[in-house]
């Protein structure tokens, strides 16, 4: 017996060892041996979690130990809004920023001190200072003249796009057997049809192709070439009315609705139905003849590997064919793409921290940003993983590169490239990163060049929201926007598959609560 | 001789009563339980296959009834991913020292519940009960796990879960079904509570602390949610945990180019069956007092 009561005392005093363990105290500042301990939290840290090579060169250059922590795409919001809510921001993170949940999110912390303010002077930190000037509507983020996060550029060297990647792949390969094909892949409105349909009479018999396809949150792509505007709000003789009733996206509308349900049936595959992710792979498996996507460049790579797989694919040649980027113009014979911000999420700092830590925290992003670490984060450190010459070619050497059995150069955990997520998404380094597709590159570059040269001869139509009206925050509109344009998105869907008419479509635009909004809106711009 | 006649008998009549008793009705039952049984397998079947097959099989044919082209790639992908293994191991030590500590917790408090002779004990039961009806709501719950100092730690997937009310009631009202007499002759013979619990109460619970510690096997195992919101450290990552973010990253598109390639369907599927093949494995030996525990903790309320 006295054995079993010795037992039993042994398991009652772990148990209280393992409870009294977790009640551990503040976390310290510094490191036994005085570096500052930086907690860095964001979302594409998810492959490295520190330690390497690259990331031990920051911490000795700088006298820091670095502690990065990720966030999952699937839980962003949760992951970030707990702790915000509850004083427990790591030093640094990383949001999804939009003008959607700047009221509830940017604002709202930066009001309520859950976030610091960037210094007003960045004379010290030139490279941030520079990028900063770049970034798109950056005003409109600022609260009492101050800045509380740092946007990612995508491309600091080639800040002046404004418009999202959302365009059509297609099967020039089809075209080509079909003899519909237009040469450089650029199609008036009238030869988009032809092709659709031709896709539509060769392709789609017992409908397992659809001649047209759109990414899920995309659909119908076809009503760009219609609306004057990107999402809920239009601008009508200087007031904010409601997009999804004006007379040019109901006119688009139609011949979604036409398209889908309306007999053509260029639409075969169910987009009601489908769900994220679903229409890529259709067009992997060859069963799309016209696929409208976001092509960034980590999509259209990832495109092409698929694409590339199957066994028909065997050439480039055949792949460049089955993956083509093509150039629609509308009906009024303009291209046109969805106008957006220059940079993608931002990094925030927590109000808990010191000024010392954030000065830190801006000389390691600075540097990032100049010349020394940008040669760090895309080929590693010098005279280890590459040398540069006289003339300034860099190459790189077998110590620090390995390369698998297809002569690739093999991804390693590099913490420069990584850490300089904290302020850009590294766009600037596409030319040059080896570990990124040249080929996808190259192509996705010569559509760039040519939207370009069309929106300098006024033949690109960009839709953008007018920023006074996109990050305006009132009080319903902060909340509820987002859920209008859901609804909003939701209704289109039903409409066009045919499941609610089109009094139901109208009136579903007309409840007191985008009355309220508008009003705010139109109260608020003087109308 | 009469013996053989007698058990020969029987065991042709059982036979042929078997069929005679199987009518149109039972035909119909036996094709719709059938459609029913495949519908559940018929998943697992074809997540199987997919996890076995290239993905231009996949991508040609979702519905897979019988294997074109084998590979083991996205098995090899899986036991060469360090995140799985590290969930694994964290998933393991929860469902050891979580498990353990939850059912020590849980068993004794309904003991002690299931006792009619201490004081407030009505209200220490209803402070607990109150538990399963209402919650403080997630910003304080997050407010009270950083104040522990529980907040990226492994602990925090242990000990706020250390009494399962549920559980812990089906603990009680098994208690609460013995016999008190031989609480009274153990105290007759000079026992005193804590052997009275290990040393005839415990010993006579088995089927129940199976059933729960399989609840809690399973919970332990499943555990993703805590991880999700409480923990930063990818050491401290549980199995589930990165299985999510596998899946959900691989049909996310991120904006960053991304050298690593896109996990695809057949490493998701494989991922799938690393983590739940050890479960089913588990499952099988401990059904038989799952079933029993069942009903036993339910014949007293």
């Amino acid at each position: 017996m006295k054995k079993i009561l010795s037992l039993v005392l042994c398991i009652v005093l772990s148990l209280a060892a393992v409870t009294l363990y977790g009640c551990k105290k503040k976390p310290n500042e510094y490191t036994k041996d005085g570096r500052m301990i930086l907690k860095i939290r964001n979302l594409y840290f998810n492959e490295w979690t520190g330690g390497d090579a690259y990331t031990s060169y920051i911490e000795d250059k700088f006298g820091v130990a670095i502690e990065p922590s990720s966030y999952s795409w699937a839980d962003w919001d949760n992951q970030v809004y707990g702790p915000a809510n509850s004083n427990n921001l790591s030093d640094v993170f990383h949001f999804s920023l939009d003008s959607y949940n700047f009221a509830n999110s940017y604002e709202f912390w930066a009001r309520g001190g859950s976030t610091k303010a960037l210094p007003d002077d960045l004379s010290a930190w030139p490279h941030i200072a520079d990028m900063l000037g770049k970034v798109s509507n950056l005003n409109e983020l600022k609260i009492n003249g101050k800045l509380y996060c740092i946007p990612l550029i995508k491309n600091i060297k080639d800040a002046d796009d404004d418009y999202s990647p959302f365009t059509y792949v297609y099967r020039r390969d089809w075209a080509k057997e079909l003899g519909v094909y237009q040469e450089d892949d650029v199609y008036t409105w009238n030869q988009f049809q032809n092709l659709l349909s031709a896709f539509y009479r060769a392709k789609s018999e017992g409908g397992s192709v659809a001649a047209l396809a759109d990414v899920e949150w995309g659909f119908p792509s076809i009503i760009n070439f219609y609306k004057t505007a990107p999402h809920c709000f239009a601008m009508e003789g200087g007031s904010a009315v409601c997009n999804f009733v004006t007379p040019q996206f109901k006119q688009g509308l139609e011949l979604a609705k036409n398209w889908a349900s309306g007999g053509t049936n260029i639409y075969g595959f169910d987009q009601y139905a489908a769900n994220d992710g679903d229409v890529a792979k259709q067009f992997y498996a060859g069963r799309v003849g016209v696929f409208y996507e976001n092509l960034s460049l980590a999509n259209y790579t990832t495109l092409r590997k698929k694409v590339g797989e199957r066994k028909e694919i065997d050439t480039k040649e055949k792949l460049d064919d089955a993956t083509a980027i093509m150039k629609v113009s509308g009906p009024d014979g303009k291209y046109a793409l969805e106008g957006g911000e220059n940079w993608f999420s931002a990094t925030f700092f927590s109000a808990d921290i010191s000024d010392e830590k954030l000065n830190k925290i801006l000389d390691i992003i600075d540097w990032l940003l100049g010349e020394e670490g940008t040669m760090m984060a895309a080929y590693g450190i010098k005279d280890y993983d590459y040398t540069v010459s006289n003339g300034g070619e860099v190459t790189l050497l077998e110590a620090g590169w390995e390369r698998d059995i297809n002569g690739k150069y093999i991804e390693k955990l590099n913490g420069a490239k990584y850490l300089r997520y904290m302020a850009t998404l590294g766009y600037d380094m596409n030319d040059y990163d080896p570990l990124v597709d040249k080929e996808a590159l190259s192509i996705l570059t010569e559509w760039k060049e040519f939207i370009n040269r069309e929106n300098a001869q006024g033949n690109l139509r960009i839709l953008t929201e007018d920023p006074s009206v996109k990050w305006l925050s009132t009080t319903n509109k902060s909340q509820y926007a987002g859920g209008l344009l859901e609804n909003g998105n939701a209704s289109v869907q039903k409409y066009v598959y045919g499941k609610i008419t089109l009094g139901e479509y109208e009136n579903s635009f007309t409840t007191q609560r985008w009355g309220q909004i508008l009003g705010e809106i139109n109260s608020a711009i003087g109308k | 001789m009469k013996a053989v006649s007698i058990t020969h008998k029987p065991r042709k009549t059982r036979k042929n009563g078997l069929f005679n008793r199987i009518g149109g009705l039972d035909w119909i039952l036996f094709v719709i339980l059938g459609i029913y049984a495949l519908m559940i397998i018929y998943p697992f079947y074809n997540a199987l296959l997919i996890s076995v097959s290239p993905e231009w099989v996949y991508m040609e044919t979702p519905f897979l009834i019988v294997p074109k082209e084998f590979t083991f790639d996205n098995y090899k992908a899986v036991f060469q991913s360090s995140a799985l293994w590290s969930g694994f191991r964290v998933t393991l030590f929860l469902l050891v020292v979580g498990t353990a500590y939850q059912l020590f917790f849980t068993v004794i408090t309904g003991y002690a519940l299931s006792r009619s002779n201490w004081l407030g004990k009505n209200l220490v039961m209803n402070m607990i009960i109150v538990t399963m009806f209402f919650g403080g709501g997630l910003i304080p719950y997050y407010y009270l796990i950083k104040n522990l100092g529980l907040y990226n730690e492994i602990w925090v997937m242990i000990i706020p879960g250390a009494i399962d009310t549920y559980n812990m009631l089906l603990m009680r009202n098994y208690f609460a079904s013995l016999p008190a007499d031989m609480e009274e002759s153990a105290k007759t013979d000079g026992a005193n509570d804590i052997q009275i619990f290990f040393g005839i109460y415990l010993p006579m619970s088995l089927p129940m602390l199976a059933t729960i510690g399989l609840f809690f096997a399973v919970g332990n195992w499943n555990s993703w949610y805590n991880a999700m919101l409480f923990i930063e450290n990818p050491k401290y990552k549980t199995l589930q945990l990165v299985l999510r973010e596998i899946i959900v990253t691989s049909s996310s598109q991120m904006e960053v180019p991304r050298n690593v390639d896109v996990y695809s369907e057949g490493l998701n599927m494989a991922c799938i069956f690393f983590t739940i093949v050890p479960m089913m494995c588990f499952y099988p030996f401990l059904q038989r007092f799952f079933v029993k525990g069942l009903v036993v903790g339910a014949i007293k309320g």
